[in-house]
């Protein structure tokens, strides 16, 4: 055989042994890949399963204080005017004062009824996600510096109880950074859902901040919020500057 | 005769692989849908290839007419596989204009008389880059629990053997045809059976196939 023939033949084989080493090493990498990527899958469900607890608890604890100034400032409060009413009957019986004792025994046990729904750990299913964030709105509209506007598309705006669970969280550190550092006095939530993808836009009229306080000590509340987000696969947008206020956008 | 067997042998081979591809034709994705369109096409091509070659002693023009709408058919295949639009969109583009390239070489440079060696082997560069690019995406993205198992994978490994194997061959088939022409029947046989393997692993990609695959199709359309 000529020598071009023979060079054609060991060139040949060469690449072939080659391919078939890249098939081989392919096949390989790919299954090296694939571990990598299920470790990765299941520490991501185990973060969002720890989240989840995590923000179980939280909202807990919250109704708990909630429940401990209702007993507090509310129901004990009503209590003590009825033992006042009673105390103060004598042997005269008025009708005026039955009646107000009867009113105030009324609200004590109306304000305990709703103490009670606020026991109930899963409200946010029962609820929903949207009278949830409505009704933990009210105390803060209550206090009178804020104005808060809250829009909901309703009918397109589908998340499950797990996501929803974490996206309450979420707004509720936005608002807990709004309370303390934006000076705001206006505040939008608007959930609506465009394109397949849900959106969660948080806008307040406060002082702003640089983005570079993002990767600062600062910026934790943030990052909080990031991590988060990133749990329901979700992706955040914000826009700020100094005094002129801050938009938070979270996609799901 | 034996060339005739190894030839009806050859056909059969496609055939069975395009048959496979319709018999599952309910679950399959878009892409080998049109790969079953494309080794049915293979085979009458081929088939009417052989009728020329043993009649006319010529079957240049049919390979000249198959080679383009070939190129079409691998495009879209492989445009549809892949996930990145823009990767798609470019390849549907490069796919395009090679076979435009081709056309014109055909009919106007060889007058679909002689077969067209560099329209093949600029034709073959492609589809190894294209497969080369399809097995980084799913490097990239390893979602299936044995990539074994998967047609994707069978299908990029036949095609990148398949067109190296072509590149070796019709890079080296003028200088050999023109001075070695004794040893280039053996060198047809290599190209023989490489056909038989690349047509072997299209069938065993869809063999592969499973039929709970179909949900996989719906999810993600």
């Amino acid at each position: 055989m000529d020598k071009p023939v023979i060079y054609i033949l060991i060139t040949g084989t060469i690449i072939l042994i080659l391919l078939a080493f890249f098939i081989v090493g392919f096949i390989v990498e790919y299954r090296r890949r694939r571990k990598m990527f299920l470790a990765e899958k299941n520490e991501m469900q185990n973060k969002f399963e720890h989240e989840q607890l995590r923000s179980r608890l939280e909202i807990q604890e919250q109704t708990f204080n909630h429940i401990s100034q209702e007993i507090h400032d509310n129901i004990g409060q009503v209590l003590s005017l009825v033992r006042l009413q009673i105390n103060t009957l004598g042997e005269h019986l008025s009708e005026e004062k039955i009646n107000i004792t009867d009113d105030l025994l009324g609200k004590a046990i109306k304000d305990l009824r709703n103490l009670s729904h606020t026991l109930s750990t899963d409200r946010i299913k029962e609820l929903g996600i949207f009278e949830f964030i409505k009704q933990s709105l009210i105390p803060l509209e209550k206090s009178g510096n804020y104005k808060i506007v809250f829009t909901a598309d309703s009918e397109n705006f589908t998340v499950n109880n797990e996501s929803a669970l974490i996206i309450y969280r979420i707004i509720q550190e936005v608002l807990n950074n709004i309370l303390k550092h934006a000076k705001a006095t206006e505040i939008f939530i608007n959930l609506k859902s465009t394109q397949n993808k849900n959106h969660i836009i948080i806008r307040d009229n406060g002082k702003g901040f640089e983005k570079s306080i993002i990767n600062t000590s600062e910026g934790i509340g943030l990052k909080n919020i990031m991590a988060r987000a990133k749990l329901i696969g979700a992706t955040l947008n914000v826009s700020s500057a100094q005094g002129c206020g801050t938009t938070i956008e979270i996609i799901i | 005769m034996i060339g005739l067997i190894k030839d009806i042998f050859y056909l059969l081979i496609i055939l069975l692989a395009a048959l496979t591809g319709f018999s599952k034709w309910n679950i399959l994705s878009k892409a080998f849908k049109t790969l079953s369109v494309l080794l049915l096409t293979t085979f009458l091509f081929e088939t009417a290839a052989l009728i020329c070659a043993y009649v006319f002693k010529n079957n240049a023009l049919v390979y000249n007419i198959f080679a383009p709408v070939e190129l079409l058919f691998f495009t879209y295949i492989f445009a549809d596989l892949f996930k990145e639009k823009v990767t798609a969109n470019i390849i549907k583009a490069a796919g395009i204009l090679i076979a435009f390239f081709i056309i014109i070489a055909s009919v106007f440079v060889l007058r679909g008389r002689m077969i067209n060696t560099l329209s093949i082997i600029i034709k073959s560069t492609f589809f190894i880059i294209v497969s080369l690019l399809k097995f980084r995406e799913m490097l990239g993205d390893p979602e299936h629990e044995n990539i074994v198992r998967e047609p994707v994978f069978w299908l990029c490994t036949a095609v990148l053997l398949f067109f190296t194997i072509n590149i070796l061959f019709w890079s080296s088939y003028d200088y050999l045809g023109q001075t070695k022409s004794k040893i280039m029947g053996s060198f047809f046989d290599i190209l023989y059976y490489s056909n038989l393997v690349f047509y072997t692993m299209l069938w065993y990609s869809f063999v592969v196939i499973k039929y709970n695959q179909r949900q996989h199709n719906i999810v993600n359309g």
